[in-house]
């Protein structure tokens, strides 16, 4: 186990080094310069795009720009906007637990409708229940997240006369005020998020169903209930998780969209002003910090296996 | 579409083409699949809805009605007028042919370079497929719409740059399908056979290999489309897509429109519809593939 740790560890910081060189060195790759994009649309003069390419170490050779780029991201310090002049590092963090308690509550809202329709679903394999819950998993499949949401504040605002709040709060400061700001578009999420999930549940359940051990689970004359929760879905758990895992990066990515419709000012909006202010700088912090976030993500993941079956325990 | 018509084709094929005998085959297989085969009949509508737009559609798509704007439904308008008075049905066929030209391309591009890549390495093993695997896991760290869009923000917005991005983000996944397929097939007793008589590995890899790796391949294609549909309009919808005034389904959700919708709530239903339906009829059809070819996933999921 700890041998697999290791590796595991060794893979992630190898993995986030690698997107670092890239996501690095992207700019560099620009056709041209950064400095000239943008001083043909904010009208630098030469001085100032002087200090601007010395500010942004274009002048350096790569792997001396990229030696200091690194140098200064491994302590969190992402440099300074180009256009607000503010620290990236404290604008991010600011947006981190927008952004996080959406994915969060999104995730757990998933996991509430699926698990019961996954369950549902297995159990009753080929009746109504399990075709009623497929076509659902197979509906929210194909929603997208931005169109879901746009009826909700078009038809919430022409039948209930009800708009999403302005005015974000964080939810140690106002819980309620936070809460009515983040129901809506978690739940959306949610919804979205447990089409996968569901499938993913059910094809798990039904694998374990299928096993020699259930068989003699039944056989010593165990209940149904405890049948359930002793043995299938604790060996579905795994499959389970790792869906989990994979939907994270679809989590950030569509955090995007919601926090532009219901205005939560989260790392993804930070991300469409950076790209609408062609600030390079900030697009690069939040790809990393993104890739960061996926690749811790799947660590988690990877070790939770562990807890969760003492067979690969065992065998790593 | 592919799982039933290529079924019989193929089992056709050998005589000339008989059409009494594909009729029956292609009834067979209606009858056998009558879901999947109805979503292919929609996904073949939208299609030539979108591919035919030109002669199609009743107004063109940039004819600008100020004295018409924002209708509902109407037998004038069948699904009505947005701000500038522009006909939204026309709009949506050609939105449908911009949306789908995009994600077709890609998951052509994507899939393809992901076919190579996975079976090359998955078939040596060794330090390629250990250098695609790292390469793999750094494409697999950022969301697919978040690579898109950054990229934009770098290289400007453009359509063949669109379908290339797009292309990118679904080559993590693709690899992984098609390394495992490989890898998968190359153990199997004919591969074994064929190394022993002497073909070389790049014989192998095409010949025997990538049809064998074939199934999962196509199954995910098909599944991709879906996604790529969903990439494409995201994107759009946040305004780096395709640019106006060409139309796209993403973009007439997005902002401009959006100010509009309280007034006239259809706008915001039919763009969505037209990628929801389109999404939807590629997720069933990739199911009904991944069933077909392989029995005992059927229902699995």
């Amino acid at each position: 186990m700890r041998g697999y740790l290791v590796r595991r560890l060794l893979l992630a910081v190898l993995t986030l080094f690698g997107i670092s060189v890239i996501v690095a060195g992207v700019m560099r790759t620009l056709p041209g310069d950064v400095v000239d994009v943008l001083a043909a649309e904010a009208f630098y003069n030469d001085t100032e795009k002087e200090r601007l390419r010395e500010e942004l170490g274009l002048e350096d050779p790569f792997l001396v720009y990229f030696g200091k780029w690194l140098g200064d991201a491994v302590q969190g310090d992402f440099g300074k906007a180009l256009r607000t002049q503010r620290e990236v590092r404290a604008d991010l963090v600011n947006r981190i637990d927008v952004t996080i308690e959406l994915a969060v509550l999104g995730i757990l809202i998933a996991t509430l409708i699926s698990v019961p329709l996954g369950i549902v679903a297995a159990l009753r394999r080929s009746q109504w229940p399990d075709y009623l819950a497929r076509s659902i998993a197979v509906f929210a499949l194909a929603i997208p997240g931005f169109w879901l949401a746009t009826l909700a504040i078009v038809f919430g605002a022409k039948w209930f006369r009800w708009s999403p709040p302005l005015g974000y709060q964080p939810i140690w400061e106002a819980p309620l005020t936070n809460l009515q700001q983040m129901w809506l578009p978690a739940l959306l999420f949610g919804l979205i998020l447990a089409g996968v999930q569901t499938r993913i549940l059910r094809t798990a359940l039904l694998d374990v169903l299928r096993q020699d051990y259930m068989l003699t689970a039944r056989a010593k004359g165990l209940s149904r209930v405890m049948l359930l929760r002793r043995h299938a879905l604790r060996n579905s758990l795994i499959p389970f998780i790792t869906v989990i895992g994979v939907q994270f990066p679809v989590v950030l990515g569509g955090s995007v969209v919601f926090e532009l419709i219901f205005a939560l000012p989260g790392v993804g909006i930070y991300l469409l002003d950076g790209i609408a202010n062609r600030d390079y700088i900030v697009v690069q912090a939040v790809n990393v910090w993104i890739a960061g976030a996926v690749i811790l993500t799947n660590l988690i993941v990877d070790v939770s296996y562990g807890f969760l079956d003492p067979r690969i325990r065992v065998s790593s | 579409m592919a799982s039933s018509t290529h079924a019989s084709a193929s089992v056709a094929e050998p005589r000339a083409l008989d059409a009494r005998r594909v009729g029956t085959a292609l009834f067979r297989v209606v009858r056998r699949y009558p879901f999947p085969c109805l979503i292919t009949l929609v996904l073949v509508l939208i299609g030539a809805g979108s591919g035919l737009a030109d002669f199609i559609a009743p107004y063109d798509p940039n004819a600008i009605n100020p004295t018409d704007r924002l209708q509902g439904p109407n037998s004038t308008y069948w699904m009505g007028t947005d701000a500038l008075g522009r006909d939204v049905f026309t709009r949506v066929l050609y939105g449908g042919r911009a949306s789908l030209g995009v994600s077709v391309t890609s998951v052509a591009l994507g899939v393809m370079v992901a076919t190579a890549v996975g079976l090359v390495s998955g078939a040596l093993s060794g330090w390629f497929d250990v250098l695609v695997q790292r390469i793999v896991d750094m494409l697999m760290a950022f969301p697919g719409l978040i690579i898109v869009i950054s990229l934009t923000a770098f290289f400007g917005t453009s359509v063949s740059l669109l379908v290339v991005v797009i292309a990118i983000a679904l080559l993590g996944g693709g690899i992984r399908i098609s390394r495992a397929a490989a890898i998968q097939v190359s153990s199997q007793p004919y591969i074994e056979a064929a190394r022993t008589i002497g073909a070389t590995t790049p014989r192998i890899i095409v010949r025997h290999i990538l049809p064998n790796a074939l199934p999962p391949i196509m199954v995910i294609a098909t599944a991709y489309l879906g996604v790529a549909i969903l990439i494409e309009a995201s994107v759009s919808f946040l305004g780096y897509g395709i640019q106006p005034p060409a139309a796209s389904w993403g973009f007439m959700l997005g902002a401009e429109a959006r100010i509009h919708m309280i007034e006239q709530p259809w706008l915001s239903v039919w763009p969505g519809l037209a990628i929801f339906l389109t999404v939807f009829s590629f997720n069933i059809i990739g199911d009904a593939l991944r069933d077909a070819f392989d029995p005992r996933l059927r229902g699995s999921g």
